[in-house]
């Protein structure tokens, strides 16, 4: 496959997934929503009583902010894209006949992958701008995070809902089934990785939950409890164990595309 | 004869169960050639197999002289393929879904897609989103989406289904200029008789997994069933005893048409071989004698007409002998 063919068909895979107003609107909801009402709700405690409740802006409200776009509500967008983007073929009964203009069923499954970012990115660029907005505007005075801290916290957004959309296409390109991604992937993130993580017996077997190693790549203190960061590890095993959650689906996925029958 | 499509001792087992079984197949190039057999017989397993969705079990295969799944994605280049029911993403376009499919085929694909919905009639429609679309325009679509390949070949199966009599004869129309004007192959499979004979130039009638019969229409209409004439007589039992003593005739019965006259064997080769316009010649001759022995017996003959055989009746004939006898025995 040439450079222009695999253009054409992340583009068609775009294309496809942008389109889908219900996947995309809720996606959108997911990034901006949790944003907006936090910072509705800060501002409204913080008018109310100055001295008991912080600007919803600043320092501190930037840091709530990225944990709930970067690692809570971002990643659960990042799923529904590529819940979408991996299953999409196969469910509309559209796969049999991209299989059938002889193009690889590598290809085919390859192209989903950055179609499924572009389209998350976008969300959570969304996000991040509302993030920004709300930081600055709603700061009262109180000292705001510079430039860099800015850009870092964006990478890291796109960082963290990146590693989960592409996690999100594997699991959908294995199971075919955008539900039954939806319902692991939304489970996983909600429910099962959190309370793994409180089971401090589990010992070092807990750095293999995703969420707990993409937040040693953030630039900005995120805490501990629900979402935080709360088992500790090397930066190279948090690398290792990201590396080894994108092997392992997309890896999946793709086995699965190119052997399944059409 | 250029092959467009080849297949040897193709076989698909399903565990033990084997639902294509040692297919030789052979569709000559810029002919319709319909696939024809009952529900169930193997026609879309076969075509899953000829495109690559699913693999064969034993036997080789090739489209266009290329064989398949060896250099399967040179074959595919200029193959296009409807298999059961088109489906599209519903939330697109007409024109979005075929962008789709044009962007996994390459660039020139896409210089075909304007070409293409006018050459189907949805030229007008491509904007509206599929979910729209009815039945018969999803079926014209799919078509559409089969020449951004600009297809030498165009595997079909079932294309007529769920569209209404019109939606038919205008789809029998497409595929006809398709075969006669811009010289593509078109296999069709179908269990609907009427609709391959009306189609095809050439068939092969499938069922549990055999090919029974393949060759040209005629051929398989006539090979091998008797031929017989509606003969219409002011005295049908003296006519009865008068064909008695015909050598061209073999028996004959009365019928609410006339008198029904089954010719003498000999019309055709024993395997049904011979060529369509050998039998007929036959037949011909062996009317005139019988109509003379009529006269000369002072009979007044109005009526000497041979039986049109029936691709649906020849199909009956054969797949019905399945039950009698193994699929080797049954030979056109």
């Amino acid at each position: 496959m040439n450079a222009t063919i695999a253009v054409q068909m992340t583009r068609a895979d775009l294309l496809k997934l942008r389109k889908k107003r219900g996947t995309l609107i809720w996606a959108l909801v997911l990034a901006l929503a949790p944003l907006f009402i936090y910072f509705v709700v800060r501002a409204g405690q913080h008018s109310s009583n100055a001295g008991r409740y912080a600007p919803a802006g600043g320092n501190a409200g930037y840091l709530d902010a990225v944990r709930l776009l970067a690692l809570f509500f971002g990643p659960l967008a990042a799923i529904l894209i590529g819940a979408e983007g991996g299953a999409q073929d196969a469910a509309a009964g559209v796969f049999r006949d991209l299989v059938v203009t002889g193009r690889d069923r590598a290809a085919l499954f390859t192209t989903r992958v950055p179609a499924s970012l572009a389209l998350c990115w976008m969300v959570v660029t969304a996000g991040y701008v509302l993030l920004a907005v709300g930081t600055y505007a709603l700061a009262s005075g109180s000292p705001t995070p510079g430039t860099a801290s800015m850009l870092n916290g964006y990478g890291f957004s796109l960082l963290s809902t990146g590693i989960v959309c592409a996690v999100a296409v594997g699991v959908a390109s294995l199971t075919t089934s955008r539900p039954a991604t939806l319902t692991a992937l939304i489970g996983w993130h909600l429910v099962a990785s959190p309370i793994l993580v409180g089971i401090s017996s589990l010992g070092s077997i807990r750095e293999l939950i995703l969420s707990q190693a993409i937040g040693h790549f953030s630039p900005v203190r995120i805490g501990a409890g629900m979402h935080g960061v709360s088992v500790t590890m090397s930066q190279g095993t948090a690398l290792i164990v990201l590396v080894g959650w994108l092997a392992v689906f997309l890896g999946l996925g793709a086995w699965r595309t190119r052997t399944m029958d059409a | 004869m250029t092959l467009a499509l080849e297949t040897t001792g193709l076989t698909k087992r399903f565990g033990e169960r084997a639902a294509i079984d040692n297919v030789d197949l052979r569709v000559p190039g810029g002919s319709a050639f319909g696939f024809l057999g009952p529900n169930g017989a193997g026609k879309t397993t076969m075509i899953r197999m000829l495109l690559g969705l699913t693999h064969a079990s034993a036997g080789s295969m090739s489209l266009l002289g290329r064989p398949v799944p060896a250099e399967r994605a040179g074959a595919l280049e200029r193959v296009g393929a409807i298999v059961e029911e088109p489906r599209f993403h519903p939330h697109l376009s007409g024109r979005e879904n075929l962008r789709i499919i044009a962007a996994a085929r390459g660039p020139a694909a896409y210089a075909r897609i304007a070409p293409a919905l006018t050459r189907v009639g949805l030229a007008d429609r491509a904007d509206d989103k599929v979910k729209k679309y009815s039945l018969g325009m999803r079926q014209r679509l799919g078509v559409a989406r089969c020449l951004l390949a600009d297809p030498l070949l165009l595997i079909l199966d079932e294309p007529t289904n769920g569209l209404d009599p019109g939606g038919i004869q205008e789809f029998r129309e497409m595929i006809r200029a398709m075969v006669e004007q811009e010289g593509r192959t078109v296999f069709l499979s179908s269990h609907l008789l009427d609709e391959v004979e009306k189609i095809c130039d050439h068939a092969a009638i499938v069922d549990r997994g055999k090919i029974l019969m393949q060759g040209a229409i005629s051929e398989l209409a006539e090979g091998g069933a008797q031929h017989e004439l509606i003969v219409g007589v002011d005295d049908p039992e003296r006519a009865m005893a008068v064909l008695e003593g015909c050598e061209q005739a073999r028996g004959s019965r009365r019928s609410d048409e006339g008198l029904r006259v089954v010719l003498a064997d000999g019309l055709t080769s024993e395997d049904g071989a011979a060529p369509a316009g050998a039998a007929t010649a036959g037949v011909a001759a062996a009317a005139a004698e019988i109509n003379a022995a009529l006269v000369r017996s002072g009979l007044a003959v109005s009526r000497l007409e041979p039986v049109r055989q029936s691709l649906e009746r020849r199909f009956l004939e054969v797949t019905s002998r399945l039950s009698d006898s193994t699929a080797e025995e049954v030979k056109a």
